[in-house]
């Protein structure tokens, strides 16, 4: 008897192997987007996320393409072309000026090495202490301090004074990426590392004023940084003075010293000159910055960058919000500057996004960026359960966008914007800020051109997915990008009102007649 | 007298298992022997086939059927030395497995004293000792695959009597030299058992499997820097699908390995217990100074060597396991006993009839008090706080804990009918999603 149900035991057993491979299991991403949990946002935090309009064009460096990156020449470019944000790298000098300049490395966008070599930039140091105006005593002192910690071409380990004496416009005519828009202004006109303080004004349709404007020569007081001829010659800025403050900061560079923690430089505040660009059609984008490694910036660099988007135009919408109903666009011009939108953050940094949380509590837009790869601030798995963990770090620390990288030329970056991707950053209530495009395939691509992403459902007869897989996106073309919606709106499977905002935008300029228009 | 007589049967048993059995799996069918010359010869084989269906939460495994062991061994006899060679060619590939020549130097009342070398099971884990024809299940519990030594070469003294056993010996790193980089490494084996009961009807004993591993092979990553690895991976108690991605972990730069396996059996002719527990220890060793300068002069460098040991952590790593294994014979003749390896035999009677059951945990995780994972990047934090830097030094190669149950016939020694269900329950930060696992298995096995 026993045996007997044994046999039959096991034959059952047998029958039931025997019919599992006629329900096939595996991995099926589709399958698995469903069912992986992913937080979401908070109504509150949703009104920020709305701060933002659709498909706004964020203008990265300006542009990487037609001008020197992260400049005046770039940023005034990206403004004047019509996009919605101009986008920048933060950092710090070692007298605390915030720079929009995306490089650790001064070597690639600047001539530090013709400049200053590898050396201490000692004679240009005593002349700047000279300025603050402290003793011969002092200065010594300082002297030993500051080359004991000296790394060189580490922006951290430059004042702002002696970064003035760097060309940061003459490398792109140089260099065969970007030679073939070479223009001879970009080495006349000296290009500088921009500071924050520069972003915000080029957004508000500002630029700089240098010798050859008639205000420079109206302006008494002012610091000679240069020879009156070199100036002249390269028609550099005007700063009209330099004044020690009484905050101080932990300059990621004196850790060298080995006691990081005790020694802070003092932050030195520089008066520039600024005039309105004679240029200025009456765009004004917001701003789009990012968050290195905290390790890179001082610490509490959260907190400097909180109160100089205080200090220069209004900028924190936590200090003073804008009224609610201003619109995006004005007349077909972007207004986003003027709006609650007008400063995005980011970071790829884990790090940064919880102090930036700690510091802006989800009360100005956040964006998390994501780059597929094994460094520390990288993710690693792409699968629905590694992204899902992402986006749910992000919710956590209150970001409102999440930023992936995508694939295609020229960059070929890693793929992180998949149509599921994307779907799963919706599911968060979160929007999606892909980035960079640089390519039209890459818009037909992500905007629904190329069926990419289609599934069709046979019982039914719907798409799984739809495009277009962002909701704003970085682009170093910010002419194409424009134009690209432009001639496609119809197409678009976005809102009527979506399609009337693009449709009404002013006509997109040539890209190098805008150039020439602008004096490069 | 009768206690004198007891001793002489049991002596006599011994060395009739030395002759018929040793590591075979059953009595060969195919032998040659020369009575004249003291000389015995066999050839056989074995052959397992397992049918498997798997319901898993979230990661599919594999449900099917597949070839999961087919040898050929060859025995031979002379005098009192033995040689045993047996090759797999499951899964479509040739495989080394035993490979040794054994010297019993003294046979006595008060036991038998042997030294053996060559390729063979390191002598410290009951479980792993078992051959896999006689294992009661249709696998080995998945906490003696990840932290018991399988065979290596090497050479060991055993000396085994009605009441104790003692098997010990040395053993190489790698069999065939084939570290990438350094000398091999070494390892010391050894497992002693006390049998306070042990006749024919009833076997009772404990004692333990002690192992200490030193790791010299590895590989060199850069001038200076031999940079050595232990990998520690289970199945799912399954070969049909014999993924070890649930539990399975690297511990780079191990050095020292230290394993203790106590154990129990419990034998009678009806029923058997068993369990056994594991506790791994492994120590690292990282030449720190070289691996910090050699990163220095770059702009993001660490500059002193505290600072680049606290953002490159490292530290020793713990691991665990242990099972319990029951069964009862329904019908057939008794359960018998093993004296030479100090083991429960396989079920091998014409029409045997058993039910068994099994409780195993297998513990590959170490994780530091308060540190968080992030499942998208793989990474430990430490102090519950996500950073770009440093990560913790934790481990996690999963914690699975297993309820296994099953029914084996056995037509004859010859041929054997396995059925098992199993549940398995499984925390690991790499599957997040992954906790309930469970399978049906069924196994054909025959040897001759």
């Amino acid at each position: 008897m026993i045996n007997k149900l044994f046999y039959v035991s096991m034959t059952c057993g047998l029958m039931l192997s025997v019919t599992s491979c006629e329900n096939q299991k595996f991995n099926d991403t589709f399958v698995d987007v469903d069912r992986v949990h992913v937080d979401t946002l908070s109504a509150e935090l949703q009104k920020v996320r709305d701060y933002v309009p659709d498909l706004a064009v964020v203008a990265h460096r300006g542009t990487t393409y037609w001008a020197p990156e992260e400049t005046e020449a770039a940023y005034r470019w990206a403004r004047e072309m019509g996009a919605d944000y101009l986008e920048a790298d933060l950092q710090v000098s070692k007298d605390g000026v915030i720079l929009a300049l995306h490089d650790t490395d001064l070597k690639r966008t600047t001539d530090i090495e013709d400049v200053f070599g590898e050396r201490f930039p000692e004679k240009q140091r005593r002349e700047y202490y000279k300025l603050l105006g402290y003793d011969d005593k002092k200065i010594e002192t300082l002297i030993a301090r500051d080359k004991e910690c000296f790394v060189p071409n580490y922006p951290s380990s430059y004042t702002y004074y002696e970064l003035l004496m760097l060309d940061a416009g003459s490398w792109f005519d140089e260099d065969p990426n970007s030679m073939e828009q070479a223009r001879e202004k970009f080495k006349q006109e000296r290009q500088y590392i921009s500071t924050l303080e520069d972003l915000i004004k080029y957004s508000k349709g500002y630029r700089l004023v240098r010798f050859n404007d008639p205000e420079y020569a109206q302006e008494s007081e002012k610091i000679e940084y240069c020879t009156p001829e070199d100036a002249q010659k390269l028609n550099q800025r005007l700063v009209v003075k330099l004044e020690e403050t009484q905050d101080s900061i932990n300059n990621p560079v004196n850790i060298s010293l080995g006691h990081y923690y005790t020694m802070k430089d003092p932050v030195v505040r520089y008066t520039f000159g600024y005039k309105k660009d004679e240029h200025f059609v009456g765009h004004v984008p917001g701003i789009y910055i990012e968050f290195k490694e905290p390790w890179l910036n001082p610490s509490k660099f959260e907190e400097m960058v909180y109160k100089e988007l205080a200090r220069v135009e209004n900028m924190n919408i936590i200090e003073q919000k804008e009224p609610e109903n201003t619109p995006f666009y004005k007349n077909g011009y972007v207004n986003v500057g003027n709006t609650n939108g007008k400063v995005i953050l980011q970071t790829f940094s884990l790090q940064s996004l919880r102090q930036v949380c700690d510091q802006f509590k989800g009360q100005v837009p956040m964006c998390f960026l994501l780059w597929l790869g094994n460094g520390p601030t990288d993710l690693s798995d792409d699968s629905p359960v590694g992204y899902a963990s992402f986006i749910n770090l992000g919710v956590q620390f209150k970001a409102h966008f999440i930023g992936p990288c995508i694939a295609g030329a020229p960059n070929n970056y890693p793929e992180l914007n998949k149509p599921w991707q994307h779907a799963m950053i919706h599911r968060a209530k979160m929007k999606n800020h892909p980035y960079s495009f640089d390519s039209y395939d890459q818009m037909g691509k992500y905007f629904g051109l190329y069926n990419w992403g289609i599934e069709f459902n046979d019982q039914e007869n719907i798409t799984r997915y739809k495009a277009p897989y962002v909701d704003a996106y970085f682009t170093n073309h910010t002419d194409m990008s424009l134009q690209f919606m432009k001639d496609h709106v119809d197409e678009l499977n976005i809102s009527d009102e979506l399609k009337a905002t693009i449709k009404d935008k002013v006509a997109v300029p040539d890209a190098r007649e805008m150039l020439d228009e602008l004096g490069y | 007298m009768k206690h004198i007589l007891l001793s002489a049967t049991l002596v006599a048993s011994m060395f009739a298992a030395t002759t018929a059995n040793a590591q075979e799996d059953v009595n060969p069918l195919l032998k040659y022997i020369n009575k004249d010359n003291g000389l015995e010869a066999s050839v056989g084989g074995r052959m397992f086939a397992d049918v498997a269906y798997y319901h898993s939460e979230w990661t599919p495994m594999k449900s099917g059927a597949a070839l999961t062991d087919a040898r050929l061994h060859g025995a031979f006899k002379y005098g009192k030395l033995y040689l045993y060679a047996d090759f797999g060619f499951g899964n479509g590939k040739f495989s080394q497995k035993n490979l040794f020549l054994r010297y019993n130097f003294k046979e006595s009342e008060k036991g038998i004293h042997s030294v053996k070398a060559g390729y063979y099971n390191e002598p410290s884990s009951m479980a792993m000792m078992t051959s896999s024809y006689n294992y009661h299940f249709i696998t080995r519990p998945s906490m003696a695959q990840a932290l018991e030594p399988g065979r290596a070469l090497g050479a060991t003294y055993k000396f085994y009597s009605r009441c104790f056993f003692a098997d010990q010996g040395i053993f190489a790193q790698m069999k065939y030299n084939e570290q990438k980089d350094g000398y091999q490494g070494l390892s010391l084996s050894g497992r002693w058992l006390w049998k306070p009961l042990n006749d024919q009807h009833t076997t009772f004993q404990f004692g333990t499997g002690v192992r200490y591993e030193r790791i010299n092979g590895g590989e060199v990553i850069q001038d200076g820097v031999l940079k050595t690895n232990m990998h520690i991976a289970a199945n799912m108690q399954t070969y049909v699908d014999a993924t070890t991605k649930f539990l399975s972990c690297d511990l780079p730069w191990a050095k020292n390995a230290f394993t203790i396996n106590p154990e129990f059996l419990l034998k009678t002719d009806r029923f058997f217990a068993r369990g056994q527990y594991s506790w791994k220890r492994i120590w690292k060793d990282r030449p720190d100074q070289i691996l910090f300068e050699s990163q220095l002069g770059g702009q993001m460098s660490w500059i002193n060597l505290e600072g680049w040991r606290g953002g490159n952590k490292l530290r020793e790593t713990t691991l665990s396991g242990a099972y319990v294994e029951l069964g009862y014979l329904l019908c057939g003749k008794a359960y018998t006993y093993d004296d030479e390896y100090g083991l429960l035999k396989g079920m091998g009677d014409k029409n045997s009839l058993e039910i068994v059951a099994r409780y195993s945990y297998t513990d590959l995780t170490d994780i530091t008090k308060g540190d968080i994972f992030l499942v998208g990047n793989k990474k430990f934090y430490p102090n519950g706080l996500i950073a770009d830097y440093p990560y913790s030094s934790s481990i996690d190669g999963g914690t699975m804990h297993a309820v296994t149950l099953g029914l084996n016939y056995s037509f004859n020694q010859y041929i054997k009918l396995m059925a098992e269900y199993q549940y398995a329950n499984l925390s690991n930060v790499y599957y997040p999603v992954d906790q309930n696992f469970h399978q049906l298995q069924l196994r054909v096995a025959f040897a001759f």
